[in-house]
């Protein structure tokens, strides 16, 4: 399987929202993390629902771009908001392959924090949960 | 979780917050006051100045070299920021200005757009309870149909 592109790649959205840091997922697949900093906020301090479906919407690709071997597209992106991320937490979202065909791969996504850390003994706490389908590119 | 909040709430409200690019001049639209850092961070966004009701306006961005992924196209992420923001100006407005939250927002892609292109979108009330509100928004470049969001919003404190 050809490795996830990285968020330090390229010039442009990820690593301007970033840094992302891909991290070693127990199951040997493909998981990122992230520390909400003060311009991830929304106007209530809280993390801000759009850098949370962002992130959700990088780690679907990159996990359909590894099981797909090529790029991928989406062609739709689901997001619900169970719960409220603030300034400092490390965030990690790991999704996984629900069914993959020819041309298409359906994923679903965990985004979560707390517990995630070294020393962190707190509970893992569910911040999204999300669904994508993907096209597969033509070669 | 994203406050929705209004591009033009009055003086009592916190100070907006600059974006790193200068706005544009733009045949119908205004920039946005932006109060949420991460809007601004990513920002500027337009509001269009003709009157509306709040519930169904024309909102838009010229996409740049942020917004984009490896391929040079709006990635999706940017898209989903964008739609946040604005269905939540649109929550705001159909609750009297009440503080909401983002349930859940549902993105479907039918095209993207490159750095340079203007991104407009129609935002719209579909249905309204007391405590939830149904709305979304299309978007389009020149015309053409690139996304379709539909989003669920909650009004804080009612059951």
């Amino acid at each position: 399987m050809q490795s996830p592109r990285t968020t330090q790649q390229y010039a442009g959205f990820e690593p301007y929202i970033g840094p992302l840091e891909q991290v070693p997922d127990g199951d040997g697949g493909f998981a990122l993390r992230f520390t909400i900093a003060p311009q991830h906020l929304n106007g209530a301090d809280m993390l801000h629902g759009g850098m949370m479906m962002a992130f959700a919407a990088i780690v679907l690709a990159g996990t359909a771009r590894a099981a797909a071997d090529t790029d991928v597209e989406a062609l739709a992106v689901n997001c619900d908001f169970t719960g409220p991320g603030k300034l400092g937490d490390v965030v990690t979202g790991r999704a996984s392959v629900t069914r993959r065909t020819r041309t298409i791969v359906f994923l679903s996504c965990e985004i979560k924090t707390g517990g995630v850390q070294a020393g962190d003994e707190s509970a893992p706490r569910l911040l999204m949960t999300a669904t994508g389908v993907y096209k597969v590119a033509r070669p | 979780m994203t406050e929705a909040r209004d591009p033009l709430k009055g003086a009592h409200d916190p100070l907006p917050i600059a974006s790193p690019r200068p706005a544009e001049d733009l045949d119908g639209f205004q920039p946005m006051a932006l109060r949420d850092p991460f809007e601004a961070f990513l920002g500027p966004f337009y509001t269009e100045t003709a009157e509306n009701d709040g519930l169904e306006r024309r909102e838009a961005f010229r996409v740049d070299d942020r917004h984009v992924d490896a391929h040079g196209n709006l990635h999706p992420g940017m898209l989903m920021t964008f739609a946040d923001a604005i269905v939540g100006g649109t929550a705001w407005h159909a609750t009297g200005r009440r503080p909401c939250v983002t349930l859940s927002l549902q993105t479907r892609h039918t095209g993207t757009a490159k750095a340079g292109d203007l991104v407009t979108a129609t935002t719209r009330l579909t249905h309204k309870t007391r405590a939830i509100v149904f709305c979304g928004a299309d978007f389009f470049v020149d015309g053409t149909l690139i996304c379709q969001v539909t989003s669920l919003w909650k009004v804080l404190g009612e059951a």
